[in-house]
């Protein structure tokens, strides 16, 4: 163990429990206050005043506000920032599962071939229909189809199921990946192609509020489901024969956990396109605050991945005139920080 | 009725070769089971086929008379506790998280711990004498002490029977002794305990019941004093060895050297 | 099962909280401030302001027109100008930002358009070829759009990438910009045009056409094949256009070798990247190449667009005459570009251009001085 993590852990051995609390109590009150502070920054000028009115209005119907507010405010804003949340929350929450699942914390939630099925599924749409509804949905069920071919295939081969699933997740995220490439050559260069890209880049300037609310469903059942079971994700993490050993049925388990995440993680792609690191990096920054154990780490993660990503969210369409894809900012900042984290010893956790 | 009963255990990996054939072995309450046998004769792989961790190709094993390819995992986890050989950590779980794992066979599919099994898991602790260490990273802990972690683990459990594979190997000379001394008086309490072991000493030391394992079968059941001799030694390891009687009720077992022409 | 339990009706409040949220933050139609009824090339009956004084587009293609027939009132570009491409832009429209837009990449931000006031936006919808109304996707995105600009009334413009289309769109955005004038004069320009090419090229047989190869890219071995609405030009003035590759579904800048290249063997080169034209020359692969030997490659002008592509739309009206010369030289001599040029860029580019100019600007093109007439 390096002497990072032991000074770490010192640290809060010594101050024990007022270090926990303080921890948990931000990371409970940062996504609630970053939640509302989101929807007084934007490029449109609007000040805190009209923007707690226009809330208001909706409430107190005799309260006037400009219609260009509520459409700043109801259209623009909200989707974008409930869409963050939920996107951040459903990535990072897949990420700790899939790592706890697959007893590696270097895994993302694309390891079973999600991203590249959904990746996909959007670009056969965009080329053929052009109708966002059509992508979003094409997105879902392709992700969906993807580790699911993925599952069969480790159902087929009779070894470790772990290693054949990991094994199998790549084999179909190529090919998957490969098609999508297919479907990039035959587009037209000048506007689907760019539009196909763009998509796999990442994403949330194009979110309305019917598509959020279509995706909220698939992510809020996922995530439930995988906080009730996230104790059981503990004794998964030691080992299969362990595992076993104390009465869990693996397969079972580890096939519902696989339900849920690709959900989850088709859900959250399919409105926002393929934002990478998220689902690895948040996972890492939540053990370092609160451990490994899953009972506290799920729902740090859920805090964690939706305040980092309504944050890069909230800066990009702040700060630039034209829309920057997610994708590159989220890889811009959490390659850097990732290395950050393995130099310092966070990354050895054996 | 046997807490454990085995009837013509056979395995084998590609349905050629067996690893071993026509096992027969019976565990009543309070017994301590050494199976002894040289490396690869399939010691470890036949006691994870009694939790059921690994399939037997035939036979049968029957915990309190119920065959376990007819009830649950989570059954056969109430009855069977299991300490591996060999752990690869990934995660820094807190000594008392990993003991409170073994809660998991009183739960149901989407239940979780409750305070309950947070006093179980503490207790097991603190009868293992390791309860200040419960907030540390096992992975920080010695090799002893993480044995230790273990045993917590198992009795948190609360199962009728132990599985243990080598539980000493890892250890250093006094806290084998210390171990086996664990074990015996878990059998005094009610137990039963099946182990593997190189170590006949060990044998000598706390089981009542001693098997050896080579040529796919058990070349002898018994009392370890009739079990351990001279001659099946020889036949097990290859090696010459001289049984001692050193009073206070031990016997030794002592290797001198190897087989003429080796 | 407490905790457990607790979870699931969470999930539940948020699933009913979710609907109910949805149900209540849906705003509707919001009714701008406008006082004008119109109908839209979609079908769509909207309020606009009236007059409109600012204006943006979502695409590069209504843009250039509302560049050509109300400059004043265009808010910003979607793309960054070039300083090459700001060569013959008055001083004024230099400066005009880029704010991106949605058309292939959706770069665009809603907010940033909003807090620009535009009093309409215009957005591209396309034909479906079967039924000569608005494809459904289109009008699923232009109204996905509405939802986002609220008060801001989108105006769907039809498709104008093609020459031979676009003059109901021209006359239905300079109808509703009151620049009616303007845009009959340019309808009249290309109509123009275009009536003096094919008059003379319909007459040409089939295998007396000029064989002509559309370089583009850098190395120029990616190219438009006949029936692309990219390369329309060479297809409008009858040039035998070589590349006849398989266009898969309306795909563009197919990748050749210069093997096909040199059997194809074009007699003249047109180009759009001019770092391609800076090479050819030089290039010893392309020196076999008829069109390189006798020196009829040729390079679009840039500015302030292309004449030959890129955007694909009213700035090609232009490309027209400059086309028709560069493949039939002898059968467009009477055909004065100069002057065409001259007027075009005047009236519909606001830069009044000296003789000098026009001679650099086809000179710049590789054409010879017995071209420029």
């Amino acid at each position: 163990m390096s002497s990072g993590i032991n000074s770490i852990k010192e640290r809060l051995f010594i101050n024990g429990n007022l270090r926990k609390w303080s921890v948990n109590l931000i990371l409970v009150l940062l996504p609630i206050i970053l939640f509302f502070l989101s929807f007084m920054v934007g490029r449109y000028p609007l000040n805190p005043v009209e923007v707690i009115m226009t809330i208001a209005a909706k409430i107190f119907p005799f309260i006037q506000v400009s219609p260009t507010a509520t459409t700043i405010v109801w259209e623009i804003r909200l989707p974008r920032i409930l869409a963050a949340i939920l996107v951040g929350a459903a990535l990072s929450v897949a990420g700790a599962s899939f790592q706890g699942t697959f007893k590696n914390p270097l895994v993302s939630p694309d390891i079973l071939g999600v991203s590249a099925g959904a990746g996909f599924g959007a670009a056969i749409a965009i080329l053929t229909v052009g109708n966002p509804l059509v992508t979003q949905v094409s997105a879902f069920v392709w992700g969906l189809i993807a580790v699911s071919l993925t599952y069969l295939v480790s159902r087929a081969i009779k070894t470790s199921e772990v290693l054949v699933l990991v094994l199998g997740g790549m084999a179909i995220g190529a090919l998957f990946n490969a098609l999508i490439s297919l479907c990039k050559y035959m587009a037209d260069p000048f506007e689907k192609l760019p539009e196909i890209v763009y998509w796999l880049m990442g994403s949330l300037s194009t979110v309305d509020n019917m598509s959020v609310f279509i995706a909220s469903i698939p992510i809020i059942i996922g995530i439930s489901l995988l906080l009730i079971l996230r104790w059981k994700l503990n004794i998964l993490a030691m080992g299969d024969e362990e595992a076993k050993s104390l009465g869990i049925e693996t397969g079972k388990l580890r096939f519902l956990i696989i339900c849920c995440c690709t959900m989850i993680t088709a859900a959250a792609v399919s409105i926002s396109g393929i934002i990478g690191w998220v689902g690895l990096v948040i996972p890492h920054i939540g053990r370092i605050l609160v451990g490994p154990d899953h009972k506290k780490l799920l729902p740090a993660t859920i805090c964690l991945g939706a305040s980092f990503l309504l944050l890069v969210d909230n800066i990009s369409r702040t700060v630039l005139i034209t829309e920057v894809p997610i994708g590159i900012l989220t890889a811009l900042v959490g390659a850097p920080f990732f290395l950050y984290l393995l130099r310092k010893g966070y990354g050895g956790w054996t | 009725m046997s807490v454990l009963e085995i009837k013509n255990a056979t395995f084998s990996y590609d349905g050629k070769d067996n690893i071993f054939e026509d096992i027969n072995l019976n565990v009543e309450k309070g017994d301590v089971v050494c199976i002894l046998g040289p490396n690869g004769s399939g010691k470890t792989t036949l006691i994870k086929c009694l939790n059921k961790i690994t399939e037997l190709s035939e036979g049968t094993v029957c915990i309190n008379g119920k065959d376990i390819k007819d009830i649950s995992r989570r059954e056969i986890a109430l009855n069977i506790g299991y300490v591996p050989q060999n752990h690869v950590s990934t995660f820094a779980f807190t000594v008392l998280d990993v003991v409170l794992m073994g809660r998991a066979p009183h739960l149901d599919f989407f239940e979780t711990v409750e305070e309950t099994d947070y006093k179980i898991a503490e207790n097991a602790l603190r009868k293992f004498g390791i309860y200040e260490l419960k907030d540390k990273p096992y992975i920080a802990l010695s090799g002893g002490e993480q044995q230790l972690v273990f045993f917590a683990r198992v009795i948190a459990q609360e199962p009728k029977m132990l599985i243990l594979d080598e539980p000493t190997s890892h250890l250093d000379f006094g806290n084998q002794l210390k171990t086996l001394n664990v074990i015996s008086k878990l059998a005094e309490e009610g137990l039963s305990v099946i182990m593997t072991s190189h170590f006949p000493d060990h044998a000598f030391i706390s089981s009542n019941k001693v098997a050896i394992m080579n040529d796919q079968n058990f070349i002898d059941v018994g009392p370890p004093d009739d079990v351990i001799t001279e001659e099946n030694m020889e036949k097990a390891y290859g090696i010459h060895v001289e049984i001692v009687d050193i009073g206070r009720n031990r016997k030794i077992c002592v290797p001198l050297e190897t087989m003429e022409g080796d | 099962m407490n905790k457990n339990f607790l979870i699931l009706i969470a999930a539940l409040g948020l699933i009913v909280a979710s609907s109910v949220g949805y149900y209540l933050t849906d705003v509707g139609y919001l009714a701008g401030g406008g006082n004008t009824t119109i109908v839209d090339m979609a079908g769509r009956n909207i309020t606009v302001p009236s007059p409109i004084t600012k204006v943006l587009s979502t695409s590069p293609t209504e843009t250039v027109i509302v560049y050509m027939l109300a400059p004043d009132k265009l808010l910003a570009f979607n793309y960054q100008t070039t300083s090459e491409e700001q060569k013959y832009m008055p001083d004024k429209y230099k400066s005009l930002t880029s704010v991106g837009g949605w058309y292939g990449s959706q770069s665009g931000s809603y907010e940033q358009f909003i807090s620009m006031d535009p009093d309409v936006v215009f957005d591209s919808i396309s034909v479906s070829s079967s039924s000569n109304t608005s494809d459904s996707s289109s009008l699923a995105v232009l109204q996905s759009m509405q939802q986002k600009f609220g008060t801001i009334p989108v105006v769907g413009v039809n498709d104008t990438s093609n020459v031979t289309t676009l003059d109901p769109s021209i006359k239905f955005i300079g109808n509703l910009l009151g620049d009616g004038d303007k845009a009959q004069k340019l309808v009249d320009f290309n109509d123009k045009v275009q009536k003096q090419v094919t008059d003379v090229v319909s007459t040409i047989p089939e295998d007396e056409r000029t064989t002509v190869y559309y370089a583009e890219g850098s190395a120029g071995l990616q190219t438009e094949p006949s029936g692309s609405v990219h390369g329309q030009l060479l297809d409008l003035c009858g040039g035998n256009n070589v590349a006849n590759v398989q266009m898969q579904g309306g795909a563009g800048k197919t990748e050749v070798s210069m093997e096909q290249v040199l059997n194809w063997n074009p007699e003249v080169i047109i180009a759009t990247d001019p770092t391609f034209y800076a090479n050819v020359y030089s290039n010893s692969s392309w020196s076999g190449v008829t069109a390189v030997k006798n020196k009829r490659v040729y390079l679009s002008p840039q500015s302030p667009f292309k004449w030959f592509d890129k955007p694909t739309g009213a700035n090609m009206i232009i490309g027209i005459p400059w086309v028709a010369k560069i493949l039939y030289p002898d059968k467009f001599q009477d055909l004065n570009l100069t002057a065409d040029v001259k007027e075009f860029y005047s009236e519909f580019y606001h830069y009044d251009l000296t003789d000098d100019d026009v001679k650099n600007i086809l000179k710049g093109s590789g054409m010879n001085a017995s071209m420029i007439s």
